[in-house]
C-alpha cells in the first residue's frame, strides 16, 4: 500500500470524528501547526523517527508539543497514534488529506487565481461567483499575481485548468505557426 | 639383292641362274664368230640355222629347266603372296588410319561441338550476368534515386519547419514584446470579463 493511501486512511478517519465533533476547520490548524513544528525541529523529527528511542520516550515528547502548542485532546490522541503505529513521517501528507476531505464534507472547493495584473476586490468577488455557479460548490480563492501571464488570468481548481492568458493564446499562435 | 618379301634369295638358285646367263653369252659369241669366219652358202645356212634352231632349242630348254630349278613361280608366287601381304597389311593400316581419322574425326567435331556449346553456354551466362548487372545497377540506381529524393524532400520539409518554427517563434516573441509593452489596466479588466463570461458559459 502507497503512503498517500495510508495517509488517506487515517484522514478519513480522523475526519469522520471531526465531522461528528463539528471541529474540522479546528482539527485541520491543529495538525497543521503540529506538523509545522516538526518540519521546523530537525531534532524532534530525528529522534521521533529514531528506532533505537523507546517509544515511550517518544511519547513523552509528542506530549510535550502537544501541551506547548495547546492543541486538543483529540488530535493528541491521534498524535499518539500515528506516533505508536509508526506513521510520524507521514504527518503532513496526512493533513493534506485531511483538507481535502474536510472541504469535501463541507462542499468546499479551493481554487487558486493567478492574474498578470493585480485584481480589484469587484473582480475576485465575481470570479468567486462565477466559479460558484459553475462548480456548484462553495470556492475558497488564492489569489496570486504573474506577469509573465502577460494578460488575462488562469484558474485551477483541484487537477482542472482554466487558461485565460495572453501567454497561452501566444503559444497556441505559435504553435499553429509552426505547423503551418 | 633384297626381294619384295625383304628375304635374300637362295644360293643355289643364284648359282644356277649366273651359270645359265654366262653359257647364253658364250654360245652366242661362238655363232657371231663362225658366222664371220667363214664364206656363205645354202647349205651352210641351212647347217647354220639348224645349229642356230638347236642353240635355240637348247637355250629355251636350258632356260625352262633353270627357271623351273630356280622355281621362279614359286618366288612370283611368294612374290605376289608378299605384295599382296603387303597391300593387304597397308588396306588395313589404311582401314584403321581411316578409322582412326573417323574416330578422330568425330571425337573433333564432338570436340568441336562442345566447345561451340560451351562457347554458347559461357556467350549467354554472359548475357544473363550482363543483364542481371545491368537490372541491379538500375535498381541500385533507381534506389539511391528515390533514397536522393526522399531525402530533398525531408531536408525541404525539414528546413521548411525550421524557418516556419523560426518564423512563428520570432513573431510570438515580437507580439510579446509589444503586448508586454501595450497591455493596460483596461485591456486586463476586458480579458477578466471575456473570461468571466466564458468560465459562466463553460
Amino acid at each position: 500500500m502507497s503512503t498517500n493511501a495510508i495517509a488517506r486512511r487515517y484522514a478519513k478517519a480522523l475526519i469522520q470524528i471531526a465531522v461528528g465533533q463539528g471541529s474540522v476547520e479546528q482539527y485541520y490548524t491543529e495538525l497543521t501547526v503540529f506538523s509545522q513544528a516538526l518540519e521546523s525541529s530537525p531534532e524532534a523529527t530525528a529522534l521521533l523517527s529514531d528506532p533505537g528511542i523507546q517509544a515511550e520516550a517518544k511519547r513523552e515528547l509528542v506530549k510535550v508539543m502537544v501541551a506547548r502548542i495547546g492543541i486538543s485532546r483529540t488530535i493528541g490522541d491521534f498524535l499518539l497514534l500515528v506516533l505508536d503505529k509508526k506513521r510520524i513521517y507521514l504527518l503532513s501528507q496526512i493533513a493534506s488529506s485531511y483538507r481535502t476531505f474536510g472541504d469535501e464534507e463541507a462542499g468546499i472547493l479551493r481554487s487558486t487565481i493567478t492574474s498578470a495584473l493585480p485584481l480589484g476586490e469587484t473582480q475576485v468577488k465575481e470570479m468567486r461567483t462565477a466559479l460558484e455557479k459553475t462548480t456548484g460548490k462553495k470556492i475558497i480563492l488564492d489569489v496570486a499575481t504573474d506577469p509573465s501571464l502577460i494578460g488575462g488570468v488562469v484558474t485551477q481548481i483541484g487537477d482542472k485548468v482554466l487558461d485565460g492568458s495572453i501567454r497561452t493564446q501566444l503559444a497556441k499562435i505559435q504553435d499553429i505557426l509552426q505547423k503551418g | 639383292m633384297i626381294f619384295f618379301n625383304g628375304t635374300l634369295p637362295k644360293k643355289g638358285s643364284l648359282f644356277l641362274v649366273s651359270a645359265v646367263f654366262i653359257g647364253l653369252i658364250l654360245l652366242a659369241t661362238s655363232g657371231l664368230a663362225s658366222e664371220t669366219a667363214h664364206h656363205v652358202d645354202s647349205g651352210l645356212l641351212i647347217k647354220d640355222f639348224a645349229y642356230r634352231l638347236f642353240n635355240f632349242v637348247l637355250l629355251a630348254g636350258i632356260l625352262a629347266w633353270a627357271m623351273k630349278k630356280a622355281n621362279v613361280k614359286g618366288l612370283l608366287a611368294a612374290r605376289r603372296a608378299d605384295v599382296e601381304k603387303v597391300l593387304r597389311e597397308a588396306d588395313e593400316i589404311r582401314a584403321e588410319a581411316e578409322r582412326k581419322l573417323a574416330e578422330y574425326s568425330e571425337k573433333l567435331e564432338k570436340a568441336t561441338r562442345e566447345i561451340d556449346e560451351i562457347h554458347t553456354a559461357i556467350k549467354q551466362e554472359g548475357e544473363a550476368e550482363k543483364a542481371r548487372i545491368i537490372l541491379e545497377a538500375n535498381q541500385a540506381a533507381e534506389r539511391i534515386r528515390k533514397q536522393a529524393q526522399v531525402s530533398a524532400h525531408q531536408e525541404v520539409q525539414q528546413a521548411t519547419a525550421r524557418l516556419q518554427a523560426e518564423t512563428a517563434r520570432l513573431s510570438v516573441q515580437l507580439a510579446t514584446t509589444t503586448l508586454k509593452q501595450s497591455v493596460t489596466q483596461d485591456d486586463q479588466d476586458r480579458f477578466v470579463d471575456e473570461y468571466l463570461s466564458k468560465v459562466v458559459e463553460g
